[in-house]
């Protein structure tokens, strides 16, 4: 939900999101830079035509110009008011922040103790500290997911999803 | 063989007990993935891409578009009963949809969606099987330039339509082809922005790059706060009186040719498509201040066309190879993936999976009539899973999704990655269809560019000299000039971005 243009903000605030488009539009300023730096790195131009260098090189100048673009019309337009949702409260954030760190631990460790453990483990967490769903629940829906998706698709699907690297758990079948 | 006779051994392929159900399971699911909030369609293909690893070419296809077609029928069903829109083309429905059902007419207008939608999708359908055999024609005498410059066309498109600000909707363009850019140069075989990790010598993953783009980022947005169960309208009767035939008559007619040549333009996106139709049924109203308080017109002319697009929309992928939106690059995709290149030589090369294809979206509109209507009451339960468990079945989806594509962790990291990029662009309101389409299209339109100047050994003036390529040039220039002038005053609107997906 937006704040109406009408309603009035404080003059802190509306530079609070002139500021958060600035440090955005330099991210890609820099992003640009380095587009342009290594594709000049590679071959621009060769007896056949264009290298692997000219699409890069174009791409990163003209990002480079739309991303100045962006930052004039954020520094000289008018002031915007902060939206509502623009920064998630403490609990918000941590519900963001706990799902990417367990799918970077998912990702993480998938290939040592097996897709089942490695699901069961992340559904359970997912329902009992987000979801804050009872022990039957989660381990319902944490089961089903994880040693029921894994049956479909190896059995039916015939997906690959990976076994553990851990002899004693591959043994059980994990 | 005839294009009649074509399609005659399109139908007895799809016809096939084996590919009935294809279509069948394609059907149930996209309406799952339509009724669902936070699953929107282009993430939703791309989330049960894996399901068809392991199916004949012909069926994972068949199923894939089933799915597609299915999240449009799908997405109504929230739209009406809860005020909540499953995806993006069904937003203009809940104006008038949900009054009606509040006045005790869901039935009504969901029986009013259906039927719209069957006519919408059949009639572009029967366009398609029509317009696309000379199209894909004309398109074998397209050379490096002119592909090059429908590319490019059908970007700006998307690019002005896709938000208030068109610089923002530039940058999201240039950055989906900087992501394509990852991987084996087209032309030389090249490694490049690899990083030394073998894993991205054949370029990003795209089926993690769209689910994190339009599934993980989603869901991290919707996190951030608490969701509260929505309590949907309750179902009345389903049969509409003789008085909403007829005020449906003429919209569901506009409305499905409205949403059959905007789905011929490549760039245009179905919720375009819905939202015209609305302003058209407005503007020709007699009683234009009734909308949005339960107009029948409000239903039925956005629903028609939205299915009328979904199904025109094919017609570019399949006779030029372009994808028109996220969802139609995601199908793209799983063309390229079962080792078929959409585009003119599809129709000459793979006759068969192209008109089994174009046959089963025949049985699939007809499937999804009746099933939609008698199992509304199933995808109302579907709807009271708390959201508390359906985000961690959905992330739990994805994961598997992504895994599998190749098999590797690499891909769940790219995920991750895309998720949280996604979520800060959003944040941000770029807009994220043209990321997804210039992602897709990235590598097609650089090996266009430089094969076209290979041609004219390094003259531009290749793209100008063909009548062709210069006219689309042309026009794409006049798009984003125009799109670029409606935000020149260097205000709030220019800074802003949004996705017109919504």
């Amino acid at each position: 939900m937006r704040h109406s243009p009408e309603r009035s903000f404080g003059c802190e605030e509306d530079d609070f999101m002139k500021r958060v488009y600035q440090i955005a539009s330099f991210f890609f300023l820099a992003f640009s830079a380095y587009l342009v730096f290594e594709s000049r790195q590679m071959e621009y131009y060769a007896d056949l035509g264009p290298g692997p260098g000219f699409f890069p090189f174009w791409l990163g100048i003209t990002l480079a110009a739309l991303s100045t673009i962006w930052l004039v019309q954020a520094s000289i337009g008018s002031p915007q008011a902060i939206e509502d949702d623009f920064i998630p409260g403490r609990r918000g954030a941590l519900r963001v922040l706990s799902i990417v760190v367990m799918m970077v631990l998912f990702a993480w460790v998938v290939d040592f103790l097996g897709f089942q453990l490695s699901m069961l483990i992340f559904l359970g967490f997912l329902l009992i500290v987000l979801g804050r769903r009872g022990p039957m629940v989660t381990a319902a829906v944490a089961i089903v997911g994880s040693f029921g998706v894994y049956y479909v698709f190896t059995r039916w699907l015939d997906v690959n999803l990976p076994a553990s690297s851990i002899e004693f758990l591959r043994n059980l079948g994990l | 063989m005839g294009d009649l006779q074509n399609l005659m051994m399109g139908f007895s392929i799809a016809l096939s007990l084996q590919n009935l159900l294809f279509a069948f399971i394609g059907c149930m699911m996209g309406t799952v993935i339509g009724v669902l909030p936070g699953v929107g369609p282009a993430a939703g293909t791309a989330l049960l891409i894996p399901l068809t690893f392991h199916l004949p070419a012909t069926g994972a296809i068949i199923m894939l578009a089933a799915i597609y077609y299915g999240a449009m029928y799908g997405g109504t069903i929230t739209s009406v009963l809860m005020n909540v829109p499953g995806e993006a083309s069904s937003v203009v429905v809940c104006l008038d949809g949900h009054q009606m059902a509040l006045k005790g007419r869901a039935g009504v207008a969901l029986s009013i969606a259906a039927i719209g939608s069957f006519i919408g999708g059949t009639v572009a359908t029967l366009g398609l099987c029509v317009a696309a055999p000379p199209l894909a024609r004309m398109a074998l005498n397209f050379g490096p330039p002119e592909f090059f410059a429908l590319m490019a066309l059908g970007l700006s498109l998307l690019m002005g339509l896709a938000g208030k600000s068109i610089v923002k909707a530039l940058m999201m363009g240039v950055v989906g082809l900087i992501l394509g850019l990852v991987g084996m140069d087209p032309v030389r075989g090249m490694p490049r922005f690899t990083f030394g990790q073998a894993e991205l010598l054949d370029g990003l993953e795209f089926v993690s790059v769209i689910m994190g783009f339009f599934g993980v980022s989603d869901i991290l947005l919707t996190v951030e706060t608490e969701v509260r169960q929505t309590v949907g309208a309750k179902v009345s009767s389903l049969m509409p009186t003789r008085q909403d035939v007829r005020d449906s008559a003429w919209p569901i007619t506009r409305g499905t040719l409205l949403g059959f040549f905007l789905g011929l333009i490549p760039g245009m996106t179905g919720s375009i498509s819905s939202f015209m139709s609305y302003a058209m049924e407005k503007k020709m109203s007699k009683y234009p201040d009734k909308f949005g308080t339960g107009m029948i017109e409000g239903v039925a002319g956005p629903e028609t066309a939205n299915n009328s697009h979904a199904n025109a929309a094919l017609i570019p992928l399949f006779t030029m190879g372009i994808p028109g939106s996220p969802t139609i690059a995601v199908l793209m995709g799983a063309f390229i993936m079962n080792g078929l290149v959409p585009g003119p030589l599809l129709f000459k090369d793979h006759p068969d999976l192209v008109w089994a294809v174009i046959a089963s979206l025949y049985i699939g509109n007809v499937m999804l009539l009746i099933l939609n209507l008698p199992l509304i009451g199933m995808w109302v339960k579907v709807l009271k899973i708390p959201y508390s468990i359906l985000f961690a079945i959905i992330l739990a989806f994805t994961l598997v999704g992504s895994y599998s594509v190749n098999g590797s962790a690499f891909d769940l990291k790219t995920l991750t990655l895309f998720g949280l990029l996604g979520y800060l662009f959003k944040k941000l309101d770029f807009p994220l269809a043209p990321v997804a389409l210039t992602f897709i299209l990235g590598p097609m339109m650089e090996l266009a560019l430089r094969q076209s100047l290979i041609m004219s050994q390094g003259h531009m003036t290749i793209f100008v000299s063909r009548p062709i390529s210069c006219g689309l040039l042309i026009l794409a220039v006049i798009i984003l000039l125009s799109s670029a002038l409606r935000t020149l005053p260097f205000g709030t609107e220019a800074v802003r971005g949004e996705d017109s997906q919504i």
